[in-house]
C-alpha cells in the first residue's frame, strides 16, 4: 500500500472515531435528539458507549482485513474480480449486522433507535465504505462500489 | 549514413534474422542498417522468415516506441527483394549447369573442354535444376558464381541491384562518413560458400575503381559447419551432404588462406558439434531451419564489426566458450551490454504476451468501462484515461482505447514479441547444446509466475529477496507515464513504460 493510502485510512478512522465518541455523543448529551425515558448520562455510559465501541470495531476491522488481505494478494489479471467483490460485500455485512445488534440489543432506549440507526449507518459508511473506496491497495482500488467515480473522477489519483 | 549487411545463402539469411532480432532490442546502435539478401533460391524459407521478421520489426519501429532505451531505435531497410545470381544471366529458362555453360555447344565445338566438364561434373549435377539453389555443392556454386560475376556490372549509373548499392555507398563515403559493409554466409554449403568471397571480391574491386576503398570498411563472417542432416529418400541425387561439410570447409579455408584478402576483418565462427536439423529440405520454402545459437554469435560478430572503430592494423582475435556443450552468459562477448538489453527485451516480451496482451483483449471483449473496475487493472487507467469529472465530457487527453490506431499498435507489438520469443526459444533449443541464458521452458510456457526466474543466475545478479518481489503485478504497479518520454499514453506509452520497468535493478 502506498503511504498516502495508509494516511487516508488513518485520518478517516480518527475522524470517524471522533464523530462516534465525541460529536454524536454531544447530540444526545445536549438533547438534540431527546431521550427522556431513562437518564441520558447513564444511557450514554452503559448503552451508547458499548454500542459505539462495537460499531467502531465492526467497521474498522473489516476495513483493515480488506486492506491487509488485498495488499498481500497477487493480482496478475482480473480473474479474481468476482471473489474480491464478494469479499467486500461479506465484510460489509459485519457493520450492518452490528448496527442491528447495537440498536436492538445493546441499546435499551426505544427513543434513540431511529437516530442510532442513522448515526451508525453514517459511521459504517465513513469507516468502511469511504476508506475502502478511497484508499484500497492498487490491485483492488476500483472494486468497492463507486470507488472509480470517487477515486479516479473526483480525487483524480490515477497519476502516480 | 548506413551500414550495409549482405546475407548470402541460407546461413546468411539466418544470420540476418539474428541481426534483425538484436537490432530490434537496441544492440546495433542508432546508425541505420541496409540489408541485402543473396540467394539463388528466391523462395527459400530461411530468407522468407528473415524478411517476415524484418517486416514485423519495421511495423513496430514505425510506431514511435523510441525513448530512453535503445529498443526499436535502428532503422532497417531491405533492398526490394533477394538478389539471385540468375537475375544477371540472360535467357535462362532452365537453370542448370549445362544450360548456363552452354554444355552442348562446348561439347560440339570444343570436345576437349566438354570432356573436362564431364570430369568435373556428373551428368546429374549438370542437369540438376538450380531453382532450389546450389544444392549445398560449392563446386556448382563456384562455377555459376564466377560465370555470373563476369556479367555483373556494379556501375553506379545503373539502376539495378548492385548499381543502387554502390551508388549509396559512394554517396555515404563522399559525405565524409565511413560506411561499413558486412557480408555473412556459410563456408561449407552452396550459395554462401561460393557467393561470399566472390561478391566480396566484386565489391572490393568496384570500391577501388570508384577510388573509395580506403574510406569503406569491408568485413565478412564465414560460418563453419554447425548443423547436419539426414536426407530423405526422394529420388533427388544432387543435394547437400553434411558429411562433406568439413571437407568442403577445410578446402575452402586453405584456398582463401592462400589468397590476398579483400576484407578488412574476417570472422570465422563454428561449433564442434553439428546439430541435426529437424527436417531436411533440398530448397524452396520448405528449407526453413530453426534458428541456432551460432546465429546469435553471427549477429554479435556483425555488431562488433559495425560498432567498433577500425583497428590500425589487422589482428587475430580468438574467443571460445568455457565449456563445450554449454553456453552461459559468461561466453557472450560484451556480456554486460548484451545481457542488459536481452534481459529487458525478453522480460518485456514475456510480460506483454503472458499478461498485458491477454488483458487488453479482455478489455476489448468486456468494454473499457467494465474492465476498469476489475482487480489489478489500475495500470490500464493510467494509459487509457477515462473522461474526467462525474459527468464525463470526453476523453481528457485524446487517447481512445477503441481507436483502430491503438488496437493496431497492440497487434504490432504482440507480433514483435511473438517473433522475438520464437527466435529466442529456438536459440535455446539448439540440439545437443545446453544454452543457459534464459530458461527455455519459461519462454515456451508463458506463465506470469515464472517472470522472476526467467534468467539464468549468471545473467541475473539480484538477490533472492528482490527476485521474490519480481511479479507481473509489481511490474504493472510500477508503470508510470511520467517516467517515459512522450507519447506517454495509449498503447505506445504503455509499451514504453513496460519496457522501462522490465530492466533489472539491484
Amino acid at each position: 500500500m502506498k503511504p498516502r493510502e495508509k494516511i487516508r485510512i488513518i485520518v478517516l478512522i480518527i475522524i470517524g472515531g471522533m464523530a462516534m465518541f465525541l460529536w454524536q455523543k454531544l447530540v444526545y448529551e445536549n438533547q438534540i435528539v431527546p431521550i427522556q425515558q431513562i437518564p441520558v448520562d447513564a444511557w450514554l455510559t452503559s448503552n451508547y458507549n458499548t454500542a459505539a465501541i462495537f460499531m467502531f470495531l465492526a467497521s474498522t476491522i473489516p476495513t483493515l482485513i480488506w486492506c491487509i488481505s488485498a495488499a498481500r494478494s497477487r493480482f496478475n489479471d482480473g480473474a479474481a474480480t468476482p471473489r474480491w467483490r464478494l469479499l467486500w460485500w461479506l465484510l460489509g455485512i459485519i457493520p450492518m449486522v452490528t448496527i442491528a445488534i447495537a440498536v436492538f440489543y445493546i441499546n435499551r432506549s426505544s427513543e434513540a433507535q431511529l437516530s442510532l440507526i442513522f448515526f451508525f449507518l453514517l459511521d459504517a459508511i465513513w469507516l468502511y465504505w469511504l476508506p475502502t473506496a478511497t484508499s484500497s491497495p492498487e490491485g483492488v482500488k476500483y472494486i468497492p462500489p463507486l470507488a472509480f467515480l470517487l477515486r479516479y473522477k473526483l480525487l483524480g489519483d490515477f497519476i502516480d | 549514413m548506413s551500414n550495409y549487411i549482405i546475407g548470402i545463402g541460407g546461413t546468411g539469411a539466418k544470420s540476418i534474422e539474428a541481426i534483425i532480432q538484436l537490432t530490434s532490442i537496441g544492440l546495433f546502435g542508432e546508425q541505420s542498417l541496409k540489408l541485402l539478401f543473396v540467394d539463388t533460391d528466391e523462395t527459400n524459407g530461411n530468407v522468407n522468415r528473415a524478411l517476415k521478421s524484418l517486416d514485423i520489426y519495421n511495423k513496430c519501429y514505425k510506431l514511435g516506441l523510441q525513448g530512453k532505451h535503445p529498443w526499436m531505435k535502428t532503422a532497417i531497410e531491405s533492398f526490394s527483394r533477394p538478389w539471385s545470381p540468375f537475375d544477371d544471366i540472360d535467357n535462362v529458362a532452365n537453370k542448370n549447369l549445362a544450360v548456363i555453360f552452354k554444355y552442348n555447344l562446348i561439347k560440339q565445338n570444343e570436345p576437349a573442354l566438354g570432356n573436362l566438364f564431364d570430369v568435373l561434373y556428373t551428368s546429374k549435377e549438370r542437369e540438376a535444376s538450380l531453382d532450389v539453389g546450389f544444392r549445398g555443392r560449392p563446386s556448382i556454386g563456384a562455377a555459376v558464381m564466377s560465370q555470373v560475376i563476369s556479367q555483373v556490372k556494379m556501375d553506379t549509373n545503373d539502376n539495378d541491384f548492385w548499381g543502387n548499392l554502390m551508388r549509396q555507398i559512394q554517396q555515404d563515403a563522399g559525405g565524409g562518413k565511413r560506411p561499413k559493409i558486412f557480408l555473412c554466409g556459410s563456408i561449407f554449403g552452396g550459395t554462401g560458400a561460393s557467393g561470399l568471397p566472390t561478391i566480396g571480391r566484386l565489391i572490393h574491386s568496384e570500391l577501388e575503381t570508384l577510388g573509395i576503398r580506403e574510406k569503406v570498411d569491408l568485413g565478412c563472417l564465414f560460418v563453419l559447419p554447425y548443423f547436419s542432416f539426414t536426407p530423405e529418400e526422394n529420388g533427388e541425387e544432387v543435394y547437400a551432404r553434411s558429411e562433406q561439410f568439413l571437407l568442403n570447409t577445410e578446402a575452402a579455408l586453405r584456398y582463401y588462406g592462400s589468397r590476398p584478402q579483400e576484407f578488412d576483418v574476417v570472422y570465422l565462427l563454428g561449433n564442434q558439434q553439428l546439430s541435426p536439423v529437424k527436417k531436411f529440405s533440398i530448397g524452396r520454402n520448405t528449407q526453413c531451419n530453426d534458428p541456432h545459437f551460432i546465429e546469435l554469435y553471427a549477429a554479435l560478430a556483425g555488431r562488433e564489426f559495425l560498432l567498433t572503430p577500425p583497428a590500425a592494423e589487422k589482428k587475430v582475435v580468438l574467443m571460445n566458450r568455457e565449456n563445450q556443450g554449454t553456453l552461459t552468459w559468461e561466453d557472450i562477448p560484451d556480456m554486460q551490454k548484451v545481457n542488459a538489453e536481452m534481459v529487458k527485451a525478453t522480460r518485456f516480451a514475456f510480460a506483454w504476451l503472458s499478461n498485458i496482451a491477454p488483458e487488453l483483449k479482455k478489455a476489448r471483449d468486456l468494454g473499457e468501462k467494465k474492465f476498469r473496475i476489475r482487480v489489478g487493472t489500475s495500470w490500464f487507467v493510467k494509459f487509457f484515461p477515462a473522461p474526467k469529472g462525474i459527468s464525463g465530457g470526453g476523453n481528457r487527453l485524446g487517447v481512445d482505447f477503441n481507436d483502430a490506431e491503438q488496437q493496431e499498435a497492440m497487434e504490432k507489438i504482440t507480433d514483435w514479441c511473438e517473433d522475438y520469443l520464437r527466435w529466442l526459444e529456438h536459440i535455446h533449443e539448439s540440439s545437443g547444446e545446453n544454452i543457459q541464458l534464459f530458461h527455455k521452458e519459461y519462454i515456451k510456457n508463458l506463465k506470469d509466475d515464472n517472470l522472476a526466474n526467467l534468467i539464468f543466475e549468471q545473467g541475473d545478479s539480484r538477490g533472492q529477496d528482490k527476485k521474490s518481489q519480481d511479479t507481473i503485478q509489481k511490474l504493472k504497479e510500477s508503470l508510470k507515464p511520467k517516467d517515459i518520454d512522450p507519447p506517454k499514453l495509449g498503447t505506445i506509452g504503455l509499451a514504453k513504460s513496460l519496457y522501462h520497468v522490465c530492466r533489472l535493478t539491484d
